[in-house]
């Protein structure tokens, strides 16, 4: 019996007839050379399974007999899992330039049509449709805006606050365009250009930043804190497990708040070394 | 399956001496019977194709002394009769076991096939393995991939193409970083 690509696969489902499975496994274990034949009809069949071109007969056979083995099913896994990631990382369509055997390899995407072109190709298939959908879409971004902006008002202070925190504030060059404090803790800072501890209502930003001065106690710098903000001994935000940040005198938090919910009025900052019940530092803010 | 069955010296000398009179040559083709004996449970999709192997090659030299190398038969033709035995066995186990599990999950769909998905762990593990290939590799592997159907053809013709490779060979080179990969990640899954 000549081992045909075909023949392979028909083995591999357990389609061929009972004598030519045993002319099959006889050479199987007397070629050697055929395992790799195999292997890779193996990996042809699997690819053929996930991308859903199997027939139905196909596809009964594959799930029913070469299935029936905890290796090929991790392989399986192993080989859908390789093509998602491929497919969502490099995400080519059409063909590729490829270079010689020793160049790396350099792939373009395919000369696609232009937007222009393909929405002239759209509108001019199905006028009706088309407008009909670009009237919802457009009804659909104004709503969705329209219960973005709602959402935002109704989301406390507390959630918003604790949502932004949770970036890394390691950079300051990212936030330089915002307004910011600085506070050192139990005092009001003055600086050459004037007090730091007061944020302009009008004239702030949409987020700004404030920085506290952390002391270090007993020589040493603790890295995790609890933060409570209030007014008025109204709790309004509360924050845990901020890492600290350190700066060109020692250690220091970063808070980013949003403008909208700090209204004209005084706050204050409580700040504790996570997991301990020492006196709160304590900074206050104004906003004027 | 019945019980596993154990070797004496004195069956493994009789089948080495069975399969030649050299004891270097007849060692040769113990082992290459051996690794044929795993490729075919192996691709008939057996759990553990290693113990299926060695239970055909034991149950033969158990019965050596009886069988007649002369003769119609090639010595091949035994090995594969004992295994076609144990092949039969093993189905009629593992039915019963799915049938126990039918019964105590009369919803359960054999035929159904769910992959896992792809959750953070198998991806950081692909994405930790895919790290440690050349660049080249890498890159290869993931192009290879990237498409499906008639796109998936006639990429791998160019790619194949480019590295001045036939299809073939290329398959088999993108196989083998499968492997390597395969061998990582489970490595990396191990770990985790």
């Amino acid at each position: 019996m000549e081992i045909t690509e075909n023949k392979i696969r028909q083995y591999l489902l357990g389609s061929l007839s009972q004598e030519e499975i045993e002319l099959f496994d006889l050479q199987i274990i007397l070629n050697a050379a055929l395992e790799e034949r195999l292997l890779l009809a193996e990996e042809k069949l699997m690819e053929d399974y996930l991308e859903g071109t199997l027939s139905t007969a196909e596809k009964e056979l594959f799930q029913k007999n070469f299935l029936a083995s905890q290796e090929r099913y991790a392989q399986l896994n192993q080989l859908s899992l390789l093509k998602n990631y491929a497919q969502k990382n490099l995400g080519l369509r059409g063909s590729a330039n490829l270079t010689g055997e020793n160049a790396a390899l350099d792939l373009k995407p395919a000369e696609r049509p232009t937007f222009f072109q393909k929405l002239k190709n759209l509108i001019s298939t199905n006028l009706p449709l088309t407008a009909t959908v670009t009237v919802l879409t457009i009804i659909g971004l104004i709503l969705g805006l329209f219960i973005y902006q709602k959402g935002r008002e109704n989301m406390g202070a507390g959630d918003e606050v604790a949502s932004l925190n949770q970036k890394d504030l390691s950079d300051l060059s990212n936030y330089k365009n915002l307004s910011s404090l600085s506070l050192i803790s139990g005092s009001f800072r003055s600086t050459a250009a004037g007090s730091n501890n007061v944020l302009k209502k009008d004239a702030a930003s949409e987020y700004f930043l404030l920085r506290l001065a952390l002391p270090t106690i007993n020589n040493q710098n603790e890295n995790s804190f609890n933060v409570r903000i209030s007014a008025e001994e109204k709790l309004l935000a509360r924050l845990d497990h901020l890492r600290s940040y350190n700066n060109q005198n020692g250690q220091e938090l970063r808070l980013l708040l949003p403008s909208s919910h700090f209204q004209r009025g005084t706050y204050k900052i409580e700040v504790v070394p996570e997991g301990k019940n020492d006196v709160p530092f304590i900074f206050s803010f104004k906003v004027e | 399956m019945k019980k596993s069955t154990v070797l004496r010296q004195e069956d493994f000398d009789n089948l080495l001496a069975w399969l030649a009179p050299e004891r270097e040559e007849a060692g040769r083709k113990y082992e290459e019977i051996r690794q044929g004996l795993i490729r075919l449970f192996r691709f008939r999709g057996c759990n553990d194709p290693l113990s299926l192997a060695d239970e055909t090659i034991n149950r033969l030299a158990t019965k050596v002394s009886s069988l007649n190398k002369e003769g119609e038969y090639k010595t091949i033709t035994y090995f594969y009769g004992f295994a076609s035995k144990i092949y039969l066995e093993y189905l009629n186990q593992r039915k019963g076991k799915e049938t126990q599990l039918e019964m105590v999950s009369p919803l359960l769909n054999k035929h159904e096939v769910n992959l896992v998905e792809n959750d953070n762990e198998n991806h950081q593990c692909l994405d930790d393995c895919l790290a440690k290939l050349e660049t080249r590799d890498k890159e290869l592997i993931l192009t290879y991939y990237s498409q499906e159907k008639k796109a998936k053809l006639d990429l791998r013709k160019k790619l194949a193409q480019s590295l001045n490779l036939n299809t073939g060979a290329l398959h088999v080179r993108v196989y083998r970083l499968r492997l390597t990969l395969k061998k990582c990640i489970e490595d990396c899954l191990n770990k985790k």
